[in-house]
């Protein structure tokens, strides 16, 4: 399927293990899920022809939903767009609900990477940045990249936030300074 | 004869925002004629008139008022909570189960949102975004374009389908909306469905119910603003 691309994403791409890492994130918790209710069946009716089939019934509706799983990812992967404008940051995820926020570069008060366990297993970063609201906390997160791109879009985007704020500060003094041109001579 | 050392001086002030009174005692200050002042401000006038005009990206940026019979909540958005009720109720039913409360909200809602939808008005002015609203006590929101934090459009299910979309314009206030963060409780799948409210509250406007170019449109002016109207040194925009 078409991936949203930008130039942002092209330079700092998102790495398709994040595929990967999500998909196993819920294989974990649908397999755990299955196995409680496994024993469940079996400590509740344990005869062993009807336990083999429902056994066999509970893998199939497993996999079946593991692979309803990964096809949601591949497609959220695939639709998940972030580009760093001249004047903002704007990231739009979600594929079936999008949801968008955009961050002037002037708003940014913070970024910040981190790994959760599977992301350490696997090589990944998260890259969060927040203005002063708590959802942009929330929502505004790049995941799922790898070490040269996190590395680069912390840089790029502190980078940026210096300049503009460094302009702005001198743009004003420049202003401030401004006095007015001395009279001509009167004849 | 105009100077065209005043000339710039003057665009240079006036660029910053300062008053004709404030340049022209600056000038006659620093020795200047008035007839001099008088003749350099009508040379600029004209210049600066037709820089307003052709540098606006978006003409309702900079000439028109915006308001929201320009892009309005959609008639669609009133009937948005009541398909949702009655769909829920209609799924339940095949499964088994009746939900008489959410039939009794159904009319409750067919008579609360027209009236909200009626009684809510934003319009973009040239320094701030102002909200009125409210049914029974109204209340006026005044927001500086300097301190929008972040601007945010979503689309839940119902919206993709038939089109809508809403838009979300947050300041810093009232801790960043951290009041909120109580409801935030564990869930498996991260929960886009806080109840949905109209206008001003918060830290955030919510624009629910629009067409969904016409929430690109308006998240486009409210940008364009922004960056026109960066913030100053002091903490507040005003």
């Amino acid at each position: 399927m078409k991936i949203a691309t930008s130039n942002t994403r092209d330079q700092y791409p998102l790495s398709t293990r994040k595929i990967f890492k999500k998909t196993l994130s819920s294989i974990i918790v649908w397999g755990l899920l299955a196995l409680v209710c496994v024993v469940l069946a079996f400590v509740v009716a344990p005869s062993s022809s009807g336990g083999a089939i429902a056994l066999f019934v509970a893998a199939l509706f497993f996999l079946f939903i593991i692979f309803i799983v990964w096809l949601y990812q591949r497609w959220y992967f695939a639709v998940y767009f972030y580009d760093l404008t001249n004047d903002y940051i704007v990231i739009r995820k979600g594929p079936i609900t999008p949801s968008e926020i955009t961050i002037p570069y002037e708003r940014i008060q913070d970024v910040y990477v981190d790994q959760d366990l599977l992301d350490r297993m696997l090589g990944l970063y998260d890259v969060h940045l927040s203005s002063a609201t708590v959802s942009s906390g929330m929502s505004a997160h790049i995941d799922g990249v790898e070490r040269q791109a996190a590395d680069g879009l912390r840089a790029i985007l502190l980078n940026t936030v210096k300049e503009r704020i460094s302009k702005h500060r001198s743009g004003q003094d420049v202003v401030r300074n401004n006095t007015p041109p001395p009279a001509p001579p009167t004849i | 004869m105009i100077n065209q050392d005043i000339v710039n001086y003057i665009n240079a002030e006036m660029a910053k925002g300062t008053s004709r009174n404030d340049i022209t005692n600056a000038l006659v200050g620093s020795g200047w004629q008035s007839k001099d002042i008088d003749e350099a401000f009508n040379a600029t006038s004209s210049v600066a008139a037709k820089n307003v005009a052709s540098s606006s990206l978006y003409g309702a940026s900079q000439g028109l008022h915006v308001t929201e019979k320009d892009y309005p909540i959609t008639i669609l958005w009133i009937f948005k909570a009541p398909i949702n009720i009655i769909l829920v109720s209609v799924i339940a039913l095949l499964f088994g189960y009746y939900f008489p409360y959410l039939l009794i909200a159904l009319p409750i809602y067919l008579i609360a949102n027209p009236l909200i939808r009626a009684n809510f008005h934003y319009s973009i002015e040239d320094k701030f975004f102002v909200v009125k609203q409210g049914v029974f006590s109204k209340n006026q929101r005044n927001l500086p374009y300097g301190v929008i934090q972040n601007v945010l459009a979503k689309q839940d299910l119902f919206d993709r389908i038939f089109g809508l979309a809403s838009l979300r314009v947050e300041n810093a206030s009232l801790g960043g909306g951290g009041s909120d963060s109580k409801r935030r409780s564990f869930r498996l799948t991260s929960s886009r469905q806080e109840a949905e409210s109209v206008g001003a509250s918060g830290n955030k406007v919510n624009i629910p119910g629009l067409r969904k170019k016409d929430a690109e449109a308006l998240k486009n002016i409210i940008l364009q603003k922004m960056k026109e109207n960066p913030i100053e040194d002091n903490q507040s925009g005003l």
